[in-house]
């Protein structure tokens, strides 16, 4: 080796040893416990870990820099040739505005000084910044996808940064989260959260898929420094992503009981009881290993003994995690959000999907408001599938699901600011990305779409090369016997073979398979049909006046229908109809059933709608023969 | 390429600035029908072979050659980061360098040749690794037509991959040594392409480039951060004898194939082009009077005779060997990583004859081009043929079966099979079935490429299997059993969405084949008395089949078939068969009646297995009749 060579070598070696997060491996974190490295806010001068080194700032907007210090020392923040200073109030926040910069993608650090302390962060870049939102499948990590691992090793992208916001509750105190190993009950395992790291395939493989396809893409193209903040959440619910204040404030009836739901739950919520019952837990649990013979560390041996918080440190609380993880971020400038939420109003209650409906438009309106942009990009990735697929056999018995109307919600939802003007709302379906887990596997293309739909409406690509806007039911006509429905473009199912995924009823609201055809619009020069593929005619052996019709009506639904062209674009789960469903079929339930239905009604449905299936299966079987006996 | 008998950069600049603009004004120099040669394949003076250029690059980790011609005698002095070699031009005037192994290095540096009164450099040139695209047009087919393709394209910013295209050409005898730098018009397409130029890959030069080339190539690069060089050496239209070297075709013991050959040798000895010219003027003359009878306008050019005589099968673009000699020969001796390969269209009209030839004529064309890369074991991935024509449905499943694209398709996989259980460790393969479209060109094939790449990562680049999965399922045993068939394979498969496992068709004797309803094969019960199931095994019944002897999965050309490796792992079970029927041999009760006319065949063939489908619809409807009609209210 040349001798002159050493002391680089020497100084990229120490570069890498200081790089690794040193406290993650000094300290050992403890099953069950969080381990903080770094906390929210420190005793003396600190900045938020919202900016941390290896972060990017968003490009073209003001810079916001905020933190903590002593009540009236004065910060000042140096970054890019630029310098702004900030007094801490009695509070010990500050906060500094820096002018706004263009794209870059050299590496530049910010010093952040105060009376007796001066904090760097270097490795900064300015691009893009993209907020992910919503729960478990938003969560879901690349490494645990179809093709994660192709992904994982390829995931070289010094000028792509990534930073998972640990999850928070009501009660967190600051607005601010901790660098910490976060432990996870539900997984039995710890997650390293909060810090900004530079994306490669080690810091990648937790992280969200379709955040990762998502942004890869924007960044291959658009050719600017990307930074993804993931502020998503297993198991959580919209109204516990909405500020609570806006929930109290909407007349709506829904949110209403929700809200009544959980005063009361929080009312009746009794730390002395609620401490007994957990210690009695514990004991059985132990006495139950003890039983089974499995071994007991003094932790697991340990019982409780401080007083919990009760429900209003429940991560469903409304507003709970709006105000414990989503608020830690208020005021930051960002290009705009990718939200992938339903699951939980599709199961916690039985008049979620309502629920969802009125709450869902208020959620876009308040993240909007938080981060200071009343037209900021907001795409709706709409629920994914969950369950046996739905197929000929079981067709009408699965579509009674809560998720489909969840589904639905996020397309009306969509629907009504696209039709409103609102330029900055996006959608994609990802229903045909199909498993039967409700982590369904299939992430990298629900990434993929959202990222052409942020091309071409964010980043000026032709929305040619980059298709979003799924098509459009413009009209629906009913006559003899068939429903025809008119779109705003071509479509059809991309692989020629019959469009499967229309249900027709009549007015007994029994829903069956519809064969749906482009009908012939006449014949060209060499008596060869022609076709209108912007029309689609509905017909079925089982409905013979039919009043209404529903789409990719399953939760993992039978549905082909796309957009003509190739363009990976289907037609959304929706509806023409607005029938409850406690009223489909007609006439299964008494007029005067309590609601929110319970899950004894639900059952008498899916009955009524499995001897539906029965009956057609036997009518179809009836036609075949009938058909061959004529030939 | 650059020529320069001066060494000052600004002159060198001047002169790529003067190329540069040239290259870019030449759309107006395009003259329909014609090509528009830029570089001529072989030039006087000292020339390099076009295969070097700037832009290019050098594959990695082994002994470089560059080639070239130069006066007879003249010394040729090449160097290249920081290394020389020199060579004496001999009587033909070829010379041959070459230099040593060198590492990856993204760095552009400059090839320089020297001879005795001229001076080339090419610049720009990259050190990485060389993959070679072959096949006909589904691997030709252009990123911009297909799903995702443009999303693709405006992402393709990647200044270290670099794409070479080889220009068409026909030479099943004489091979040629090089070929041009061009702007080649097709008919086909009416338009012109431009060939054999290295370019930067850019969002413009994208468009034009293989989907599955390009998706596979660049996934590499962004996995191993080393600079690729796609050279495409597709051809639309072509068979796999065509890419086969005639000589070695010649040397093989195959009946199959000797009969092709002699069906070529016949053609080409009883061409009259003097009769053809003839029969031309006539076609010409009654064409022109149809028109002027309709009142239609005549083109000036059509009024004419034609003149040229024609040079008839020995240079069409399918005679054995023709494409091998034209695009692959130009390349023999470059050091290169490997090779992905997507072909069987127009093999697949041959029949069961076609696919007899196919079976033995492929693994011989894989070790000519292994052969020709200087590599016995250089890397090989095989893309089967893809999807056409309408899906295959329950309706029409047994009838759908009949085409011999899908034994195409088994053959591939059976070049595989056999290659990889004799220790083959290079040979690759991938399926694209699934990936379907009713359309000859589907227009899925950004997966294609994924899955190829995924085969490069994990067999050359050291990924492991975890991450980059690719090997197929493979059956291990097949056994009758109590009115079933019971399918073995190495590895758990299922179906990815949970629902029914489709694919399988089963046949007894009559070699009558149905679809099958596939099980898992139930090896106990755990002790609280549920099934345990065995994912590595398939039970196959089917109402209609009493005693199953034979299988085949994913047996049509746009199959109903979903069956993969368990795991999410995107690999699909390849379409393969038991039996070892013909074409034309199933079912049984048609090959008595089979004539010498195929087409006739086919309709007997067809109507037979229209006959099993109806008759399969009828027993199900009866059945459910029989089940649902008991029990409903």
């Amino acid at each position: 080796m040349n001798a002159h060579r050493l002391p680089a070598l020497l100084l990229a070696l120490l570069v890498a040893v200081v790089a690794i997060p040193t406290s993650a491996d000094d300290a050992k974190p403890v099953r069950g416990e969080d381990l903080i490295l770094v906390p929210a806010v420190s005793e003396d001068l600190c900045v938020s870990n919202t900016f941390q080194s290896g972060m990017v700032l968003q490009l073209d907007k003001p810079i916001y820099i905020w933190g903590w210090a002593e009540p009236g020392e004065t910060v000042t923040v140096s970054f890019a040739g630029n310098r702004a200073s900030a007094t801490a109030g009695i509070d010990r926040y500050w906060k500094a505005q820096l002018p706004a910069q263009p794209a870059n993608k050299s590496p530049q650090s910010m010093t952040i000084s105060g009376k007796a302390k001066t904090i760097s962060l270097d490795n900064i870049l300015i691009g893009d910044v993209w907020v992910l939102g919503g729960q478990s499948n938003m969560e879901h990590p690349i490494r645990a996808v179809e093709n994660g691992g192709l992904e994982i090793v390829s995931a070289n992208y010094p000028e792509m940064r990534l930073l998972t916001v640990p999850w928070e509750d009501m009660t967190n105190p600051v607005p601010g989260f901790a660098r910490k190993h976060q432990w996870v009950g539900f997984f039995g395992r710890h997650f390293r959260k909060g810090d900004w790291d530079v994306c490669t395939p080690q810091t990648v493989r937790e992280f969200s898929a379709i955040g990762y396809a998502f942004a890869r893409r924007v960044h291959k193209a658009a050719d600017v420094p990307i930074g993804v903040i993931d502020v998503s959440r297993g198991g959580t619910s919209v109204d516990s992503w909405t500020p609570l204040k806006t929930l109290r404030a909407m007349d709506k009836p829904w949110i209403k009981k929700q809200l009544v739901l959980w005063d009361k739950k929080v009312a009746d919520f009794d730390p002395q009881k609620d401490l007994a019952q957990r210690i009695e837990r514990a004991k059985q649990r132990i006495a139950r290993f003890e039983k089974e013979g499995r071994p007991l560390t003094p932790a697991d041996r340990k019982l409780p003994s401080e007083l919990g918080l009760g429900p209003i440190a429940d991560a469903n609380h409304p507003g709970g995690n709006y105000h414990g993880m989503l608020k830690t971020l208020a005021g930051l400038p960002i290009k705009g959000v990718v939200w992938h939420q339903g699951y939980n109003q599709g199961v916690a209650d039985l008049h979620g999907p309502w629920m969802h409906r009125e709450v869902l438009p208020v959620m876009i309106k308040s993240w909007r408001e938080t981060f200071n942009d009343p037209q900021m990009p907001f795409c709706i990735i709409s629920l994914c599938t969950d369950g046996e697929p739905q197929t000929l056999e079981n067709y009408s018995e699965k579509m009674i699901d809560l998720g489909i109307e969840v589904r639905e919600g996020h397309y009306q939802t969509f629907l009504d600011l696209y039709n409103a003007g609102d330029k900055n709302i996006g959608f994609v379906s990802s229903y045909d990305l199909r498993r039967a887990w409700y982590h369904p596997q299939v992430k990298i293309p629900a990434g993929e779409r959202a990222a052409r739909w942020a091309l071409a409406t964010q980043y000026g690509f032709s929305e040619r090369d980059v298709p979003w806007r799924p098509p459009v039911v413009t009209s629906m006509q009913t006559e003899d016997g068939s429903i025809t429905l008119t779109f705003d473009q071509p479509v059809g199912d991309q692989q020629r073979g019959e469009m499967v995924g229309f249900a027709i009823a009549g007015k007994d609201r029994k829903f069956y398979p519809a064969k749906a055809e482009h009908p012939e619009t006449g014949r060209d020069g060499r008596d060869r049909p022609q076709y209108d593929k912007r029309i689609v005619k509905l017909t079925s052996l089982m409905v013979s006046e039919p009043v209404a019709y529903r789409y990719a009506w399953g939760r993992n639904p039978l549905a082909n229908v796309q957009a003509e062209g190739n363009k990976d674009l289907p037609l959304p789960t929706h509806r023409s109809d607005n029938w409850p469903v406690y009223t489909v079929p007609l006439g299964v339930l008494p007029e005067d059933v309590a609601l929110p239905i319970n899950r004894g009604d639900l059952a008498r449905l899916s009955a009524a709608l499995r001897e539906m299936d029965k009956q057609r299966k036997i009518a179809e079987a009836k036609a075949i023969l009938d058909k061959y006996e004529r030939e | 390429m650059k020529t320069s008998t001066m060494k000052t950069s600004k002159y060198l600049i001047a002169l790529i600035c003067t190329v540069l603009f040239s290259l870019s004004s030449h759309a107006q120099d395009l003259v329909r029908g014609e090509d528009l040669i830029l570089a001529p394949a072989v030039s006087e003076g000292l020339c390099v072979s076009n295969t070097f250029q700037s832009n290019m690059v050098l594959q990695r980790d082994k002994p470089i050659t560059i080639w070239g011609w130069a006066e007879p005698g003249e010394k040729v002095t090449v160097s290249f980061a920081g290394k020389t070699a020199s060579a004496t031009a001999g009587s033909d005037r070829a010379w041959k360098v070459e230099l040593p192994a060198m590492p990856a290095n993204a760095k552009p540096q400059a090839v320089n040749i020297k001879g005795k009164s001229k001076t080339l450099i090419l610049d720009n040139v990259l050190l990485g690794d060389v993959w070679v695209l072959g096949g006909q047009s589904n691997m030709e087919f252009p990123l911009a037509k297909v799903q995702n393709g443009n999303l693709e394209i405006i992402s393709a910013n990647f200044p270290e991959m670099r794409i070479l295209s080889i220009p068409q050409g026909e030479a099943p005898l004489e091979h040629n040594q090089s070929f041009p730098q061009i702007y080649q018009w097709s008919s086909w397409s009416s338009r012109h392409f431009k060939k054999g130029s290295w370019d930067v890959l850019t969002p413009e030069i994208a468009k034009e480039l293989s989907a599955i080339g390009y998706v596979f190539a660049r996934r590499i690069h962004m996995t191993t951060e080393v600079p690729i060089g796609v050279i495409d050496a597709s051809r639309g239209g072509t068979t796999v004898e065509t890419w086969t070297p005639l000589d070695h075709l010649r040397k093989m013991q195959s009946e199959p194939t000797k009969a092709l050959l002699a069906k070529w040798d016949d053609d080409v000895k009883t061409w009259d082009p003097q009769a053809d010219l003839e029969n031309r003027i006539k076609n010409n003359r009654s064409w022109v009077e149809r028109r002027k009878k309709e009142g239609k306008d005549v083109p000036a050019d059509r009024l004419k005779d034609p003149t040229d005589l024609r040079p008839g099968p020995i240079a069409n673009h399918n005679h054995p060997g023709s494409c091998y000699g034209a695009m692959i020969a130009p390349l023999e001796g470059l050091s290169i990583k490997g090779a992905i390969f997507h072909q069987g269209y127009n093999n697949a009209f041959s029949g069961q004859e076609g696919i007899d030839m196919y079976a033995d004529v492929f693994p011989e064309m894989i070790k000519a081009w292994r052969s020709a890369f200087g590599n016995p074991e250089m890397p090989f991935g095989i893309l089967s043929l893809c999807t056409a024509g309408d899906p295959q449905q329950l309706e029409n499943y047994s009838e759908m079966m009949f085409d011999a694209g899908v034994g195409l398709r088994a053959a591939q996989y059976k070049t595989f099979e056999d290659l990889y259980k004799a220790g083959d460790k290079n040979i690759g393969f991938v399926s694209t079935y699934d990936l379907r479209r009713r359309w000859y060109h589907p227009q899925v094939k950004l997966p294609a490429g994924e899955r190829a790449a995924r085969w490069a990562l994990a067999t050359q680049y050291g990924f492991s299997d975890s991450m980059v999965s690719w090997r197929p399922p493979m059956i291990t045993g097949m056994e009758a059993k109590d009115g079933s068939l019971i399918i073995s394979f190495d590895q758990d498969v299922m179906d990815p969405e949970d629902g029914p496992m489709l694919g399988f068709a089963i046949a007894g004797k009559a070699r009558e084949y149905h679809p099958a309803t596939a099980a898992y094969f139930v090896k106990g019960k755990d002790d609280r008395g549920r099934d345990q199931l065995d994912r590595k095994k398939l039970v196959l019944t089917s109402i209609m089949v009493k005693e199953p002897i034979h299988f085949r999965y994913a047996w049509c050309r746009n199959p109903l078939a979903n069956i993969q490796l368990t795991g999410n792992k995107d690999v699909p079970l390849a379409t393969q068969k038991s039996d070892n029927w013909g074409l034309e041999e199933a079912p049984l009760s048609v090959i008595e009646s089979l004539d010498d006319n195929s087409r006739a065949n086919r309709g007997k063939i067809l109507n037979a297995l229209k006959l099993l489908d109806r008759m399969r619809r009828l027993q199900e409807a009866q059945e459910t009749i029989q089940m649902l009609g008991q029990t409903a209210e």
